[in-house]
């Protein structure tokens, strides 16, 4: 059996009265992408928030991360684990960045806090995979002169500059072309097949999960309704709420 | 006939210091009443630029608009909404937050305040009545969207221009919105610009496309062909992407 990189056990995180995941069990083997399913509000990025350790939040259950729980941890020591260990990409990349500094300052600032080089063409080169054209004016500019979908892309370029172990992408394909947002799934399993790269991405469209997922869950109102492979989750759901998720996917009509 | 709506090579230029966008070169549409017209294209292929120009948001360099054969280029937002109503993505932020919505649908009736058609529509549109006394921030991002639709066809307009209008919505939440558009569709109410980058969706929805690219339209034609025989590369690319998004075999 392959080694579990994270296996997450009847874990319960609530925001003061409101239990927002409840006693989800969940696990992503080594070299895997797990996609999190679901509709807004419910749940999968909160899920995401307990793995960082974001504060605010209660949990109850267990985060164990290459068999060490995450829960009794620190915040100091989980602190440490993100950016290397643990990679986050968030939906809305504005919260990511300094709106006034240039990115080659912030590039160079955070690689510097976790002692690696800055390495010039392995940035351009993502940056082309990622569609991203102009490399040094990138770099010279500042994140509010960019549009929303071109900040998302350079976030992406910065998590993936750090060779995390797993990377926790949320909803980042949702304010992308759907042509973008391919070529984004599309460096996530470059980087996986590439790096072994661990990936869980959260997303609302199933559609995006058929074209990346090994594994899917399925959450709604805080469970994780239906846990399997790809191709059980997508081909034989075995819940009602699944098939209507898959029914909902937009479909090119061509008859 | 005329068509209801027309534009004639459109153009639009934006300048910002020394930096020069085409946003629009050249474009040139025409929608006929009962019609929904698909617009897709990448950010920043000028689908955006279009849908304000028409309505007088935007000011254009060259060119004309027509409604039922008359122009109106150069008319303000408030004039054009007279006939035409647009949506947008951010339904939410279309409301004024401090106004109830029965406030905010009545205002755009000019006027008109008919309580009873406001009802009628908001159950056309599938919602409760007392969502009504409700403040946009109490309503979710499809409700917001459906009390949009509302709000457009109580101000009498015949063309509604949706931009982007179900992307901030999730899967599920889309697929509601997009069945209402089709049903109203069905009884001949509706006549629509829909803009969306996503082609599956278009395709579901409207009777022609138009494919737009730096400011140009690259294709246009009926639904089915352009989505059967593609001609340009950069609508192949869109199809492409589509297809690799759909779980086609699966759902049927």
């Amino acid at each position: 059996m392959a080694e579990r990189l994270l296996d997450i056990k009847d874990l319960w995180v609530a925001y003061e009265e409101i239990e927002a995941v409840k006693g989800a069990c969940l696990y992503v083997e080594k070299g895997e992408v797990l996609c999190i399913v679901g509709e807004s509000g419910s749940g999968k990025s909160t899920l995401i928030r307990a793995i960082t350790g974001s504060s605010m939040i209660t949990v109850k259950g267990s985060i164990l991360l290459e068999g060490e729980d995450l829960v009794p941890m620190k915040k100091r020591e989980r602190q440490k684990l993100l950016g290397t260990k643990i990679g986050l990409i968030q939906q809305n990349p504005a919260g990511a960045f300094n709106p006034i500094r240039t990115f080659d300052k912030q590039f160079r600032e955070t690689l510097k806090s976790h002692d690696i080089l800055f390495d010039n063409e392995k940035l351009d080169q993502l940056f082309v995979t990622l569609g991203l054209k102009d490399t040094q004016g990138i770099l010279k500019s500042r994140p509010y002169e960019m549009s929303g979908g071109m900040n998302q892309r350079i976030a992406i370029a910065a998590a993936m500059l750090m060779d995390p172990e797993l990377l926790l992408c949320d909803e980042i394909t949702s304010a992308l072309d759907v042509t973008t947002a391919i070529a984004v799934t599309d460096e996530l399993l470059r980087l996986k097949n590439e790096k072994g790269t661990t990936i869980i991405l959260v997303t609302h469209n199933l559609g995006i999960a058929a074209n990346i997922a090994d594994k899917i869950a399925i959450m709604s109102k805080g469970e994780v309704i239906e846990f399997g492979s790809a191709d059980q989750v997508l081909y034989d759901p075995q819940r009602e709420y699944t098939r209507n998720l898959l029914r909902d996917v937009p479909k090119l009509i061509e008859k | 006939m005329a068509h209801l709506l027309e534009g004639k090579n459109l153009y639009k230029t934006y300048r910002e210091k020394a930096k020069v966008t085409q946003a629009l070169s050249d474009v040139s549409f025409y929608l006929d009443r009962g019609e929904i017209l698909g617009i897709v294209g990448e950010s920043g292929s000028g689908k955006s630029t279009l849908l304000k120009a028409i309505a007088g948001m935007l000011k254009l360099d060259q060119g004309s608009v027509l409604y039922n054969g008359k122009d109106f280029t150069g008319m303000t937002p408030r004039q054009t909404g007279a006939f035409l109503q647009m949506i947008f993505q951010d339904a939410n932020s279309s409301f004024d937050p401090r106004r109830v919505m029965k406030k905010s649908i009545m205002e755009s009736g000019r006027g008109k305040k008919d309580e009873g058609r406001i009802l009628e529509l908001v159950s056309l549109v599938g919602l409760e009545e007392d969502l009504l006394s409700r403040k946009p921030s109490s309503l979710s991002g499809g409700q917001c969207q459906r009390m949009a639709i509302a709000r457009a066809f109580y101000s009498d307009a015949d063309i509604l221009l949706c931009d982007e209008m179900t992307s901030a919505l999730d899967v599920t939440t889309q697929a509601q919105v997009v069945e209402l558009l089709q049903d109203l569709k069905k009884d001949g109410r509706l006549s629509a610009v829909f803009v969306s980058h996503d082609i599956a969706l278009v395709s579901m929805l409207c009777d022609r496309i138009m494919v737009m690219k730096d400011g140009t339209c690259v294709e246009e034609g009926d639904t089915l062909t352009v989505i059967k025989h593609p001609c340009v590369d950069y609508t192949k690319e869109l199809l492409e992407s589509a297809r690799r998004q759909s779980i086609q075999e699966i759902s049927e």
